[in-house]
């Protein structure tokens, strides 16, 4: 089984599928010629040709419109927005037309939007943003966010030949620092949430690049048996996997790097009250990125993101309680 | 109107009075394999390719029987197995779904167009921009019918626009052409014709259907912005009385015509109203969808011969049929 | 709640504590030791002393929060219910308390109420400690310094399993009883009872170690006023010296256990038959149900005195009565203070789960000398279970007026020889256990002795498993 970074991952995916499906058709800025901002399309361009690999002039809606229009007579278009936070510019086309014409018309988009997401390397305000939360209240989307290049290949997969409008979280701070073994073919990652550590004092809840953090806060925590819930399906979300852990654990810290209020760590907390309140031993906490905007200068951007420092502790709290 | 003012239409209700040859004329000049972008006001469109009246009266009265089964107001719908795609309130997004549409059908090399229709209110937002760019970049096989018909809303065109917006389509690279709305001939020809150029490669066309909106924006708007005179001046021009003029002087039977029409309508009418309500169980039901996704489909046109498959059959239709000439 | 009797009543004068009536035929009570001096200021339901009678032992709580203005009958001394024992002062308002002052607003309000109380409080704790997404370090500071809080796991495995959340030792935050905790409570299962003990020369070495402090006992307990006499303690410790041994009286308790002992001994015309049991399929089902093997002793023993109701019955001076319903008497040791019989009525109405939490309940109380006297009377029969110190056989006293009472020691790994279905011996490694059963030959004979023991032995022999 080849090894390679979560980036590779994810181009090795879409490689793979525009090489399946002649249905597949790759929509982006900079992502022809160029080979994208992160490069994850490099070479594309010469082995499929422009009309695929499609360099789109500088319109996040007019990315989504258009792509809700090839889906709709037969194409499966995975759009790329440069920056997830550039989704705020395409947000009308992606929840009103997209995510509702399924439920309105009966008419089904199988559309991919790749959202390069994420911070910890002063991209600041606009290029840091973590939006899923947003997508997760429009019924009608799905959203997956990968934590390792596994996933990150199998996920995509799993997003293009889904039917239905998909926001694909990938987390661009773990393009090239996280590697693994990724298996040959296309494999489907199904939407359910993976242990990524077992445990039975405490479960930490978490996903995309937060899954390390959490790992690396907990490996060694005074003889702690603690487990690591990576959810990588945000809708439909696995409250079955959710549920198990708490019931095993009775514990629960919640990692989002995304901002605090109504981020989908809030989601995940208020399914645990209402479904497992007889589980519980302690409340149940959330580790978060305050409610500001990702800062720019590293100093201030390192003290909003949740570090490892700041998972171990509530970790530990929480173990004592 | 009757059966809104009569409380049996829930929401709001839309129509477009005196707009009829902008939908009915350019609708007519599509292939079965073209595809359709229609908006609140052109009914005839969504007539021209299959949709029953029953079914549309269902719709508008929100019942299980209507083309979204009630899961959207009146005028947002469009039956997807006749190539329609229905509309969002948010205008003129689908003006992009159409170039969407078209950039598939110029990937994959095929002779079609899609069409789509906007309002003079919605060239102000930036979705009309991108689309019109995108179209005029790629070279795209999209007729984009800008419906001014005078205002938008309440808002007139001199709140609207600081130049005659045909001209605009010169800015993105491609023709512009004004075109009597009211007459439905003309509007045939005018989207013929673009049709045409754009299944000959030479990209997309704006056609601005001038025209008028004699109801309100909606039922419940009446209108007391509008001069009385202008009005007056557009009665005048009325699409419908001015086919009738044509037919007449070939020989058509207006007045039988007109009765049979009106029997079928109401007929469908009745039809409609004893039809149920949806059930609410399903309120849930249908956000995603699962299994293989299935593409909009062919629909009517009769111009061109070409029956529409019964509803819930097979899409496909690669292969469309060339239109026949126009018989003027 | 309580709280109506709280310290409110400001300015009424002195409220009188009086010698209580335990039991319907009790004319008198000893005091037999004093909780508090004047001038304490006590809190409603703090015992104030304790009392023995002829029907049990138990303490007198104060009927109102304030301070004590007098005590007016020394120890040791027997007065006729009724009589004032003590007086206490109101006029003081708000009581502090004794218990440590909490940090929270609701401190206050938690003084006024029973301290056994577990009534959940308002929720502005709650706030306080889920406030934001902070450690849960600020909710276990204050939270039940004196009262404990339970989480829901915690309340839903004790509700599964029948456990007393209040005999756990908490290892969390502030004392904080944890899932693990319970779950480690649970694994030890019956290993951590006290054990029940009826008289013999073995003296246990430490005695009711679950048995909680009792609630609002004030840590320095005063020393009482009369002289010469020693501090009965109520939850004695592993060291307390033995009365005897440093000359004086046996306790009025004990004296009156040695009196029944005496009359029974002079009364029935003993004798004790046993019978060996191999357990092995009991112990597989105690292990599954998480009860004592007591609890299924208890069930076949039930069983064995439906079919054998001659074992059922009483019998005084001439008049013998045989009785259907089964009220099972479990001998309790009280440690130094000697031995109780509680009584389950209506015993053969429960099953082994429900007689296993009966069972549990009634010896908590009894070592917290909660019991009424209507919990010790009407006993049709008795089994004592001392086994826990690995003695294997006893000669039991019949508890009168019953006519039986069954000696369950300890259950010990034996080899025993099996025969299989060919007839075939082979040598197992069984579980075994021999049961005692003192009878009175004025009722019965041997051979329904016997029969009794063998019906008692094919009931936990046949035991279901799965």
């Amino acid at each position: 089984m080849p090894t390679m970074t979560y980036l590779q991952a994810i181009s090795a995916a879409l490689r793979d599928e525009l090489r399946a499906d002649d249905r597949v058709l790759v929509m982006g800025e900079d992502i022809g010629v160029f080979g994208g901002a992160f490069k994850v399309t490099d070479g594309f361009i010469d082995e499929f040709g422009p009309d695929r690999v499609m360099d789109t002039p500088l319109a996040e809606s007019g990315i989504i419109g258009t792509a809700i229009g090839a889906a709709v007579v037969g194409m499966r278009p995975v759009c790329e927005m440069q920056f997830a936070d550039f989704i705020s510019c395409g947000f009308d086309q992606l929840v009103n037309v997209a995510a509702k014409m399924h439920y309105r018309q009966g008419l089904a988009v199988p559309l991919v939007v790749r959202l390069p997401s994420g911070g910890g390397f002063s991209g600041g305000p606009f290029h840091s943003q973590n939006p899923e939360a947003w997508f997760m209240h429009a019924p009608g989307i799905k959203v997956v966010a990968p934590s390792t290049a596994a996933d990150a290949k199998g996920l995509l997969h799993a997003a293009i030949r889904d039917p239905n409008p998909v926001c694909y979280m990938e987390h661009k701070h773990l393009y090239r620092r996280v590697k693994g073994e990724v298996p040959e073919g296309i494999e489907e990652t199904p939407m359910t949430a993976r242990v990524a550590r077992p445990g039975n004092d405490l479960v930490v809840i978490a996903y995309g690049a937060m899954v390390h953090t959490a790992l690396e806060a907990t490996e060694d925590l005074d003889g702690a048996s603690v487990e690591v819930l990576d959810l990588r399906s945000l809708v439909p979300l696995d409250t079955g996997a959710i549920l198990d852990s708490v019931a095993r654990c009775s514990k629960v810290v919640i990692v989002d790097e995304a901002n605090t209020t109504c981020a989908a760590g809030a989601q995940v907390a208020a399914h645990i009250a209402e479904h497992a309140f007889e589980d519980l031993d302690g409340p149940v906490v959330r580790v978060s990125t305050p409610d500001v905007p990702i800062p720019f200068s590293p100093p201030l951007e390192q003290a909003v993101l949740p570090s490892v420092e700041r998972v171990r502790e509530a970790c530990r709290e929480l173990l004592a309680y | 109107m009757t059966l809104y003012r009569q409380g049996k239409v829930p929401g709001s209700f839309y129509d477009g009075y005196g707009q009829e040859a902008v939908s009915a004329g350019a609708a007519l000049a599509m292939a079965p394999e073209d595809r359709l972008c229609i908006l609140h006001r052109d009914l005839a469109a969504h007539i021209i390719r299959g949709v029953t009246p029953a079914r549309m009266f269902a719709q508008y009265l929100g019942r299980a029987a209507g083309v979204t089964g009630g899961r959207d107001g009146n005028v947002h719908f469009g039956d997807y197995r006749l190539g329609c795609v229905g509309m969002v309130s948010m205008l003129p997004d689908m003006m992009l779904v159409a170039t969407g549409m078209a950039m598939a059908f110029k990937i994959r090399g095929e002779r079609r167009c899609a069409l789509t229709w906007f309002g003079d209110g919605s060239t102000s937002r930036g979705d009309f921009h991108e689309a019109m760019n995108w179209a005029g970049v790629q070279k795209l096989p999209v007729v984009f019918v800008l419906e001014n018909n005078q205002y938008a809303y309440s808002t007139p065109l001199d709140k609207q626009f600081a130049v005659n917006p045909v001209e605009r389509a010169a800015a993105y690279g491609f023709i512009g052409v004004t075109v009597d709305g009211n007459d439905a001939e003309a509007m045939f020809e005018a989207t013929r014709a673009a049709r045409a150029r754009a299944l000959d490669g030479e990209g997309p066309t704006l056609i601005q259907a001038e025209t008028m909106r004699m109801h309100g924006h909606a039922a419940h708007d009446d209108m007391k912005y509008v001069p009385k005179e202008q009005v007056e001046e557009w009665r005048k021009r009325d699409p419908i009385e001015r086919q009738e003029m044509r037919l007449r002087s070939v020989g058509v039977d207006i007045e039988e015509l007109r009765a049979s029409v009106r029997a079928e309508i109401d007929a469908a009418a009745e039809e409609a109203l004893a039809s149920p309500m949806p059930d609410p169980s399903t309120a849930t039901e249908g956000v995603f969808h699962e299994g293989e996704a299935e593409p909009l489909g062919n629909g009517l046109a009769r111009w061109s011969g070409f029956a529409a498959p019964e509803p819930g059959g097979e899409a496909a239709a690669e292969a469309g049929a060339v239109p026949s000439e126009v018989v003027s | 709640m309580s709280s109506s009797r709280a310290e409110t009543s400001a300015g009424a004068g002195l409220v009188d504590v009086t010698m209580p009536q335990m039991g319907v035929s009790v004319a008198e009570g000893t005091v037999v030791g004093w909780r508090v001096e004047v001038g304490d200021r006590i809190e409603v339901d703090q015992t104030i002393c304790e009392i023995s009678t002829d029907k049990i032992d138990t303490e007198v709580p104060a009927p109102i929060g304030g301070v004590v203005a007098e005590i007016l009958v020394p120890l040791d001394t027997t007065v006729s219910v009724g009589t004032v024992l003590a007086r206490i002062g109101s006029g003081s308002g708000a009581a502090a308390g004794a218990g440590p002052e909490a940090p929270r607003a609701e401190a206050a309000a938690k003084n006024t109420q029973p301290p056994y109380d577990d009534a959940p409080e308002s929720g502005s704790r709650r706030d306080g400690r889920n406030g934001s997404a902070a450690s849960p370090a600020s909710a276990g500071a204050g939270a039940g310094a004196d009262r404990r809080r339970y989480s829901p796991v915690v309340q839903r495995i004790a509700g599964e399993h029948g456990i007393d959340l209040s005999q756990i030792e908490g290892t969390g935050r502030g004392g904080r009883v944890r899932k693990q905790d319970v779950l480690a409570y649970l694994e030890e299962g019956a290993a951590e009872e006290a054990p029940l003990h009826i008289e013999s020369p073995y003296r246990p070495e430490s005695v009711a170690p679950a048995a909680p402090p009792l609630p609002a006992t004030a840590p320095d307990s005063p020393t009482p006023t009369v002289p010469g006499t020693p501090p009965v303690r109520v939850a004695p410790p592993p060291e307390a010296p033995v009365p005897a041994a440093e000359g004086g009286q046996l306790s009025r308790m004990r004296r009156q256990i040695g009196e029944h002992m005496k009359r029974s001994l002079d009364t029935a015309a003993h004798c004790t038959t046993w019978i060996e049991v191999d357990m092995s399929r009991v112990e597989a089902a105690r292990t599954r149900l998480r009860v004592t093997a007591l609890a299924f002793m208890a069930r076949a023993v039930i069983d064995a005195l439906r079919e054998h109701p001659a074992l059922n019955a009483w019998l005084e001076g001439e008049r013998y009565t045989q009785h259907t319903d089964v009220n099972l008497g479990i001998a309790v040791s009280l440690g130094e203070d000697g031995l109780i019989v509680p009584v389950i009525p209506r015993a053969h109405e429960l099953s082994v789960e429900g007689l296993a939490a009966r069972i549990k309940d009634l010896a908590r109380r009894a070592r917290a000398r909660e019991l009424t006297p209507d919990d010790v009377r009407g006993g049709t029969f008795t089994i004592t279970n001392p086994g826990q110190y690995g003695s294997i056989m006893a000669t039991p006293i019949i508890n009168l007026p019953q006519v039986g009472i069954l000696d369950f020691e300890a259950v010990v790994k034996r080899a025993v020889v099996i025969t299989d279905g060919a007839g075939n011996d082979s040598i197992a490694i069984r579980p075994m256990t021999i049961l005692g059963l003192s009878w009175d030959h004025r009722a019965l004979d041997g051979a329904l002795a016997a029969q009794f023991l063998a019906t008692v032995k094919r009931h936990l022999e046949g035991v279901t498993i799965s």
